[in-house]
Parts: C-alpha cells; sequence; structure tokens
C-alpha cells in the first residue's frame, strides 16, 4: 500500500462532496416532492370543496324548469277545456 | 513462393498470438451465454461480438484517429470509440435519453424518503475509490472510474470512464455489466445477512396514487436542481430528465416512443459493439484488470450493505417502518435489484408485495450515482 499525502487529501475531498453532495440533492429533492405532493393535494382538495359548495344551482335550475312545464300543460289544458265547454253550450 | 510466404505472413493467423486466441473464446462464450442461456443478451452478444472484432488481428476496424493520418486510416469501431465514448462522449447520454423515457418515477413520487436510499448505496462507489487508491497502481482518476462500478451503471460508468480514464473504459464496463448481471447471486445473502427474518417480515402498505403533475414536475425539478449544483451531471441527468418528460408529458408520444425504442436501440448497438472492441487481449491479461474485477465486487456488496444499512437506521426514526431489504435496491441496477428485494421478502413473507417500493430506491440510485459522476468530473 503506497499513501501519497495530497492523494489521500484529494480523496478525501472527493468523498466527502461526492456523498456529501449525492446526499443533499437527494434531500432537497424529497422535499420538493413532498412540498409538491402537498400541494397536489390541498388543490385537488379545494377543487373538490368548490364543487360540494354549489349542490342546490343545477337542481334549482332543473326545479324551475319543471314548475314552468307544470304550469304551461295547466294553462293548455284549462284552455282546452274552456273551448270544449263554449263549442258544447252553443249546440 | 516467396510471394505466397510474404501474403502468408500479412495473414490474420500468422499474426494471432495466444493471448487474443483466448479473447476469441471469450466472445463466443459471451454469445454462446446470450443465445443459449439468454443471459443478458442485450449486454452479452454485441459485446461478445466486440470482443471477436476487437482481437482478430489486422483488422484496423478500431484504429483510432490520429493527428497525421486524420480520419483516412480509421476503423469504423476507432470512429464510433472516438466520437461516441471518448472525444464527444455522446452514446452514454443518449442512452440515457431512452432509459428516462422508459422510467416510471411513481414509486419515487409516492415515498420520496425511498431517495435517501438510492444515496446511501453509493458508499460501495467511494469503497472500491479508495481500495483502488490504495493499491498505489491507479491514479485519482483512475480510482473514480473504477469506484463508479460500484453505482451499478451501466451507461454513467462507460460516460465516467470515457471522460477519465478512456484506456479502462472497456474493462470497468464488461465488469460493471457482469457484476449487474451478478446481482441475483451477490446481494440476497447479503440481505439476508444484514437483516432478521422480523425486519424483513415488515409489509409496506402498497404506494399512493400519484397525479400526473407530480410526474410532471419531479423531472424538471430534479433536473434544475441537481445541474444547477453539479453542471458536471448535466449530459447524464438532463437527457434522463428529458426522456421522462417526453414519456410523461403524453403530448410527444412519437418522440417518447424513438427515445425509448430506435434511437435506444441504435445506441446500445454501436455502445456495446464499441465496449467490445475495447477489450483487447492487452488489457484483458494484466494484473491491473484482476485487482479492478476484484475491487468492482467490493463495490457492489458495499453499495448493497451500505443500503441496508441505512435503511435499518431511517428505521429508527421512522412511525411506519420500511422494509430494509428495499434499501439493497439503491445499487442502481434497474430493475434487477428491485426484483431481488421484492423476491428475498417473499421468501420471508409471500403477502409482502416489495417490487414498487423497491423500485423506488432503484430509480434514486440512478441518479444518485449520475450525481456523483458529476462530482468527478467537476473536480477531476
Amino acid at each position: 500500500m503506497i499513501f501519497d499525502q495530497a492523494i489521500i487529501e484529494e480523496g478525501v475531498g472527493l468523498t466527502v462532496i461526492g456523498m456529501g453532495t449525492a446526499f443533499t440533492l437527494l434531500v432537497v429533492l424529497m422535499a420538493v416532492v413532498m412540498l409538491v405532493g402537498r400541494l397536489s393535494r390541498v388543490a385537488s382538495g379545494k377543487v373538490s370543496a368548490g364543487v360540494a359548495s354549489r349542490p342546490d344551482e343545477p337542481v334549482a335550475d332543473a326545479r324551475d324548469k319543471a314548475l314552468a312545464a307544470v304550469v304551461a300543460v295547466g294553462a293548455v289544458l284549462e284552455v282546452g277545456a274552456s273551448a270544449d265547454t263554449l263549442g258544447g253550450d252553443s249546440g | 513462393m516467396t510471394e505466397i510466404l510474404d501474403f502468408l505472413g500479412t495473414s490474420g493467423l500468422a499474426n494471432l498470438d495466444w493471448r487474443a486466441g483466448i479473447m476469441l473464446v471469450v466472445g463466443l462464450v459471451f454469445i454462446s451465454l446470450a443465445i443459449s442461456r439468454d443471459r443478458e443478451p442485450y449486454v452479452l452478444l454485441p459485446i461478445g461480438l466486440g470482443i471477436i472484432i476487437g482481437n482478430l488481428p489486422l483488422t484496423g476496424m478500431t484504429d483510432l484517429p490520429t493527428a497525421s493520418s486524420g480520419h483516412q486510416e480509421t476503423g469504423i469501431f476507432g470512429i464510433i470509440f472516438h466520437y461516441g465514448l471518448s472525444f464527444w462522449d455522446i452514446l452514454p447520454p443518449i442512452i440515457f435519453l431512452g432509459l428516462g423515457a422508459m422510467t416510471d418515477f411513481s414509486p419515487v413520487i409516492a415515498n420520496p424518503k425511498t431517495l435517501l436510499l438510492g444515496a446511501a448505496a453509493q458508499v460501495g462507489i467511494f469503497v472500491a475509490f479508495w481500495g483502488a487508491l490504495a493499491t498505489g497502481l491507479f491514479s485519482v482518476p483512475e480510482a473514480a472510474v473504477i469506484g463508479i462500478i460500484g453505482g451499478a451503471d451501466g451507461p454513467t460508468t462507460i460516460f465516467l470512464a470515457g471522460m477519465l480514464a478512456p484506456e479502462l473504459l472497456g474493462v470497468v464496463a464488461v465488469i460493471a455489466y457482469t457484476y449487474m448481471a451478478s446481482v441475483v447471486f451477490i446481494q440476497p445473502p447479503l440481505m439476508k445477512l444484514l437483516t432478521t427474518k422480523k425486519e424483513r417480515e415488515i409489509v409496506m402498505r402498497p404506494p399512493r396514487e400519484v397525479s400526473r403533475i407530480e410526474k410532471l414536475v419531479f423531472p424538471a425539478m430534479a433536473m434544475i436542481v441537481i445541474i444547477l449544483a453539479v453542471p458536471g451531471s448535466a449530459p447524464l441527468i438532463s437527457m434522463f430528465m428529458m426522456g421522462n418528460l417526453f414519456r410523461e408529458s403524453g403530448v410527444v408520444p412519437r418522440l417518447a416512443n424513438a427515445a425509448s425504442n430506435e434511437l435506444l436501440n441504435i445506441a446500445t448497438i454501436f455502445l456495446m459493439i464499441t465496449v467490445g472492441t475495447q477489450l483487447s487481449a492487452e488489457r484483458i491479461f494484466d494484473v491491473d484488470s484482476l485487482i479492478i474485477l476484484g475491487l468492482g465486487l467490493v463495490a457492489f456488496s458495499c453499495g448493497t450493505i451500505g443500503g441496508l444499512l441505512f435503511a435499518k437506521f431511517m428505521n429508527l426514526f421512522l412511525k411506519e417502518k420500511i422494509n430494509p431489504l428495499i434499501g439493497s435496491a439503491g445499487v442502481s441496477a434497474v430493475p434487477m435489484a428491485a426484483r431481488i428485494s421484492h423476491r428475498v421478502g417473499q421468501e420471508a413473507a409471500p403477502s409482502n408485495f416489495l417490487l414498487p417500493h423497491a423500485m423506488g430506491p432503484n430509480v434514486a440510485g440512478v441518479i444518485g450515482s449520475a450525481v456523483v459522476a458529476g462530482v468527478f468530473i467537476s473536480l477531476l
């Protein structure tokens, strides 16, 4: 085994920087991934909450349309009945 | 008669020495292993053919360009070696583009703690690095190239060798791929030695669903963060992450398909054959090569041990324990090391499905070894 002081120093530097950089970068990546995951879950949670907070609007709209249809049908029937009565009375 | 003798003297047979003859046999063995045993055919078949081409005498196919002759007296594999691996070193990054287009980062994103296991497994690189320095036979750049075998990543090994020690490229590449193919023999005994049965039985919950936005953000952020810190890793990391973005974007299926099929296959053909041509008899029949063979085994073993022990260390602080077997998958022989973690885990607990969890450190190991290679390039 041959150990040269300069080589040892260079080797130690490479080892510390190499392992340190690999760990540091992967820790940073881990933090970024966790943050993005959390933001993604919060964002999808807000979208779900937004949909849940307006449940009556489409239902109210349909109800109004149904009511309008009933009124219209009732009006048509009323007009028809009146016409029949008038025709029967003249005979 | 003299002319006939002169002609025979120029034949390859007259110039074949016994060491080249043995290498021809080695090449044929590689080819037969690939074809008859289906052992790593995409690696062994082209490398075996390259060994044969490189050791047949007087072909000129591996002659390198020189200042005097230029490219006129250069062989095809001399050109590919010079521009693909030595002077420009472009083939490994092209392979990484294809690998990125085939990689799914979901296991890493679902459990980002496993990134640390990929970092821990890189300790094997530095154990082999110091072993090479301790022999006194290798310079610091050569020791770095020998150490990177422990990253268990063929393209990264070839890339670094092309940059720092092209004369070692053939030897370290073949040794790296040989050990990658042998992880199934190297890892299980170490995994069983360093873990208890109870630890091997730890069941991990299925990983969570990963959203599309996470799969898009990860490669972009990883590329920016890593290259800002270690610009030397840019050729490998940028291509890896670009390929992955092609895949995950979903809007360029032709590009993703081309990267992971045609481009990857073409680059693999040229890379593997050229690596084989570098295994000349002069380089193999050398004590240094045997030492590198031994150091490669040390590198792989220490990488496995590093990942396993770090997983056990993490469990001291985690409420939801990880199965330490996935730590050995930080040795980035993708996907073989992950499959081995899964298999050994199933031997302990048949209901345990470790493969998706092991893919996390497996893929993180690719990133880790590319980062270490980048550090070596930056400092040497």
